[in-house]
Order: C-alpha cells, then sequence, then structure tokens
C-alpha cells in the first residue's frame, strides 16, 4: 500500500503536478504520519484542555524520552524502541493516575514530580546511552525527525487512529461529560474512574506513537496548542473540536512541508510547533479583535 | 409490594435508608440515619448549613462511600433510573461549550461534534423548562437560575424515575420557581419519586409530603408542617432556656457589683 502511495507521487512529480521533493519516500511517509498525527492529537487535545490536563500531555511525552534510552540499553533496535517505548509511558501514566487516586496531593503538583522524575531519569540514561549510539540520533529523539518515519511507524501511527477514532465515537461524550460533570456522569452510570484511566493511557499510546516525528520535547504541545487555539475562537464543543483538528493537521503538515521545501535545516518537531505557534497568535489576534468588536 | 406499586401508576422508588453514617477522615458528616422515603411521594431534607442535606442525597446517588445500606425498591413499570442534579456545577466562562452541547452529551452516544439535528427529547425538555433562548450561550456565561434550569433539564433527560435535587430552586426568580415546581409536580404526578434539598419552609410546606430535618443525622421527620411545628417549638425553647441562662448570669454579676 504504502508503494502504491509512493509510486503515485513519484507519478505527479514525474508530470510535473508537484516539486520534486514529494519524490523522496520518506517525505511521503511523514506526509502520511502527519495527516494522522493531526486529527489525533488536535481531537485528543480538546480533552486535554477541557480538563485541564496540559501539564499531563508534557509529562507523558517526556517519560517517552526515558522510554527510548530503556530501549536502547535493552537491545532494542535504534530506530524503533517500541516495546520500551510504549511500555514505559504506559506505566508511567497508570503509575500517576494511580498514585493520584491515593494522595492528598493536587493533581498538577503531582504531575510536576513525575515530570521532574521522567526528566531526570531519561536525560541521565541518555547520556550514558549517548557514549553508544551516534548523537545525532538522540537529537532526533528529542526533537524529531522527517527522515524516521519508517513503515513500522506509520502501521503503530494507523492502528492509534483506528483505535482513537472508534473510542472517540463510542465514548466521546462520556469522556467530555466525566470532564465537565464527574458526579453527573456517574449518576448516568459512567464509570467516572475507568474513564480517568483510559485518558491518561490514551494520551500515553498517542504521544508515544507521534514521539518520532514531533520528538519527546514537544509532543505534548501539539496536544496543548491547537485546542488553545481553537479555544479562543470557537463558540460550541463541535466547532471546538473541529478548529482544534484543522490547526493541528495544518501545522503537521507545514511543520513537515515547509522546512523541505524552503531547504531549512530545521527538526520537523519544532517546525510544527512553530507551525501551531503561528496559528495560536493569529486565534489570539481575531479573538482580540472580536473582543474589540463586541465592546465598540 | 412491586406489583402494587405498578398498578397504581408509581414508577418511582421507594428508598430504605438504614443505619447510614458518613466519615470524611475523623470528622463525621452523618450518622446513624434511618427512615424509608415512600414511592411516588416529594420529599424534602432540610436543615441547617453543613447539616449533611446535601451530603445524604448524594450517598442515596451513590456518590459516596458509607456504612449502613441504602435500598431502592423499583417498581416493575420502569427501568431503574435516577435523575441527579447536583448543587453547584462548576462552568468555565471561556470554554467553548454551549448548553446544547451540555444537554446532548447526557443524553446521546453520537458523539457531538458529529450532531448536526436537535434530538426531540431535548426539544421536549428545552420548552418544558422555557430555556430555548438559552441553547447557545456558552454554560459558563449563565446566570445561577439559569444553570439551576439547565442541570434539570440534564436530569430530566434521563427520562428517570426517582428524581434527587440540590436545592434546584437556587438563586431562581419567582416565576422561574414556579416553572420548575409545575414540571416536578407534574413529574410526581406521573409517578416518579422526588427527593429534593431545599431551605424554604414554605415550598416544603406547600409541595413535598415529607420532610427530614437533617443536622449530623436524622433529627425529625414526617409531615412538613409538622416537622417545621417541632422545629419552631425546639427553637423557642432553645431561646427561652438561653435568655434565662443570660438574665440568670446578669443577676449574678449585679449581685457581685453589689
Amino acid at each position: 500500500m504504502l508503494d502504491y502511495i509512493h509510486q503515485v507521487f513519484a507519478d505527479l512529480v514525474a508530470n510535473n503536478l508537484l516539486p520534486e521533493m514529494f519524490s523522496y519516500g520518506f517525505l511521503i511517509n511523514a506526509l502520511i504520519a502527519s495527516l494522522m498525527i493531526g486529527p489525533l492529537l488536535g481531537a485528543l487535545g480538546t480533552l486535554v484542555v477541557v480538563k485541564r490536563l496540559a501539564f499531563l500531555s508534557e509529562a507523558v511525552g517526556h517519560s517517552a524520552l526515558t522510554g527510548v534510552s530503556i530501549g536502547i540499553l535493552l537491545g532494542e533496535p535504534i530506530t524503533a524502541p517500541w516495546i520500551s517505548l510504549f511500555a514505559f509511558s504506559v506505566l508511567f501514566a497508570l503509575v500517576l493516575q494511580w498514585v493520584r487516586g491515593r494522595t492528598t496531593v493536587p493533581y498538577d503538583a503531582l504531575i510536576g514530580v513525575f515530570l521532574s522524575f521522567a526528566l531526570a531519569l531519561g536525560a541521565a540514561l541518555l547520556m550514558f546511552v549517548a557514549k553508544f549510539v551516534n548523537a545525532h540520533l538522540v537529537e532526533q529523539v528529542l526533537f524529531g525527525s522527517v527522515l524516521m518515519a519508517a513503515a513500522s511507524d506509520i502501521q503503530v501511527l494507523l492502528i492509534m487512529f483506528v483505535l482513537v477514532i472508534t473510542l472517540a465515537w463510542r465514548f466521546g461524550n462520556q469522556a467530555f461529560l466525566v470532564a465537565l460533570a464527574p458526579d453527573i456522569a456517574h449518576n448516568n452510570k459512567i464509570s467516572v474512574k475507568l474513564h480517568d484511566y483510559g485518558f491518561v493511557l490514551l494520551i500515553a499510546l498517542v504521544t508515544v506513537a507521534a514521539v518520532k516525528i514531533i520528538g519527546a520535547i514537544l509532543v505534548g504541545a501539539l496536544l496543548l496548542i491547537p485546542a488553545a487555539s481553537a479555544r479562543l475562537i470557537t463558540h460550541d464543543l463541535r466547532s471546538m473540536v473541529l478548529c482544534s483538528v484543522a490547526i493541528s493537521t495544518f501545522s503537521a503538515v507545514a511543520g513537515v512541508l515547509i522546512p523541505m521545501h524552503l531547504q531549512l535545516a530545521i527538526a520537523t518537531g519544532p517546525a510544527i510547533i512553530l507551525c501551531a505557534c503561528a496559528c495560536f497568535v493569529m486565534t489570539l489576534i481575531l479573538h482580540g479583535a472580536r473582543g474589540k468588536t463586541a465592546h465598540a | 409490594m412491586k406489583a402494587n406499586l405498578a398498578a397504581v401508576g408509581i414508577t418511582g422508588p421507594a428508598i430504605e435508608i438504614n443505619n447510614l453514617g458518613i466519615q470524611l477522615g475523623k470528622i463525621t458528616l452523618l450518622s446513624a440515619v434511618s427512615t424509608t422515603m415512600s414511592a411516588g411521594l416529594w420529599h424534602g431534607i432540610v436543615g441547617p448549613n453543613g447539616g449533611g442535606k446535601s451530603t445524604l442525597l448524594k450517598s442515596i446517588a451513590g456518590l459516596m462511600p458509607h456504612s449502613g445500606s441504602i435500598a431502592m425498591l423499583w417498581s416493575n413499570t420502569k427501568a431503574p433510573i435516577i435523575g441527579y442534579m447536583p448543587q453547584l456545577a462548576p462552568f468555565e466562562q471561556s470554554l467553548p461549550i454551549s448548553v446544547l452541547d451540555y444537554l446532548r452529551l447526557n443524553s446521546q452516544n453520537r458523539p457531538v461534534w458529529l450532531s448536526f439535528k436537535k434530538r426531540s427529547e431535548i426539544n421536549d425538555v428545552v420548552e418544558l423548562l422555557a430555556i430555548k433562548t438559552l441553547l447557545n450561550n456558552r454554560v459558563g456565561t449563565l446566570s445561577m437560575g439559569e444553570r439551576q434550569r439547565v442541570l434539570l433539564a440534564c436530569a430530566l433527560l434521563q427520562k428517570p424515575s426517582l428524581l434527587l435535587l440540590d436545592e434546584p430552586l437556587a438563586g431562581i426568580d419567582k416565576a422561574g420557581q414556579e416553572k420548575i415546581l409545575a414540571v416536578l409536580t407534574d413529574f410526581k404526578k406521573q409517578g416518579g419519586t422526588i427527593v429534593m434539598v431545599e431551605h424554604n419552609w414554605q415550598v416544603l410546606q406547600q409541595y413535598c409530603d415529607q420532610a427530614y430535618f437533617i443536622d449530623g443525622g436524622l433529627k425529625k421527620s414526617g409531615n412538613p408542617t409538622e416537622v417545621l411545628q417541632q422545629q419552631l417549638t425546639e427553637q423557642s425553647l432553645e431561646q427561652a432556656q438561653q435568655r434565662s441562662l443570660l438574665l440568670a448570669n446578669n443577676q449574678t454579676d449585679e449581685a457581685r457589683t453589689a
């Protein structure tokens, strides 16, 4: 399937319908990945914003750093340490949620502690790992790379994409009700605890699936910025979700294509997040202008 | 008992509370509450602030861990569904969640972001509570009274047989109160059971069949007027005792000064 898509793009380039850069297989892979990452993170991000858990996505993203280091140390392939990556991030998210239910420490403070731990452990292990692998690979883990999107990454992303779409279709409304009014949700026979665990688990899985394109440091930002931008300019939940998905997808695609087109030596992660930030600034201006119009 | 209830059109449950106790850390919120709330009646929970009224309601709704037991005796005619209206639902003003979104989240499985038509049951409840003009407003921008009506709409959308309402009339003007009370009266006429926390004795006397005075435990229960009378008598006795104590203290002080 992937070969067929590559061939279609190659034909389009050969017929001068697309620029030369689309003949590179790695770019097409990155483009397909970004077309899945965008909607995934954009849609989940709205729930992150409603739950006010932006900090959680950052913490889970940073835990991926540790997962990669552990994977390399345990002998997993350097470019695809999936088992350690998924295992550590999922464990990190579940332990965080478990501790939350058993302590009176405020959730944001608890996430801060876990984030610091994950970052410190990841940094310590990464320094150790850097002795054995090319330092450039470490940089790719931190900030993502357009070169890293292999067929296996696209398969993982596709599985996550289908999983999230299915869950969103069946349980999306329940998830928002749990976030907005847990008492009412509980009364409506919705398991608040299961939803809370499911949410952190999903954040962990999606973050890990996207980490090779956006990077461990910045993946949390794409969960936050599009939804925060959409929140500024929309008036209901539907437009917020759709707007967040649109901004996130646009940022992901633009972040892959613009540096390639302009031949800029910028990693994919920072490029995607800078595009998302540009969208945020625009929505901020639009929001301000609307405010002034409303007051005039 | 179940067959009899169904025969007279009562769909709401009776609630049997046996030796209910609720502890939060070392603080006892409620202790030794035992009572039976009959099916198809309107029950009012009353008492001072911090007395445990909302705690009792939450425990009936299954939202509070407790000792003792709470049993719901449902008739067979309808699925056992409870509509719960919390006292406070914190809505953030800047979140783009409209009233229609909120009602949809409560009443359908189809994702809100893929819904383009209002469902008929939402239309019915919206008409009933006169909140049609609020549908596109953000829930965070609603007044207290408007929020109460939206929360009641959410409870009614469940098509319940039992309504658990925590101060549903708080912050609502006279006309709004009458609207809500009329809706609840209809609900009771259709056989539903209502348990409502309420401070206003006038409302309790006029609408409720039973009143329960809660202050750390169940102090009195029965006909609202009788409960009020007992409460007033106790209060006047307490006041008289306090007055006589104060008088006695003053006389002692005067005697010492002399």
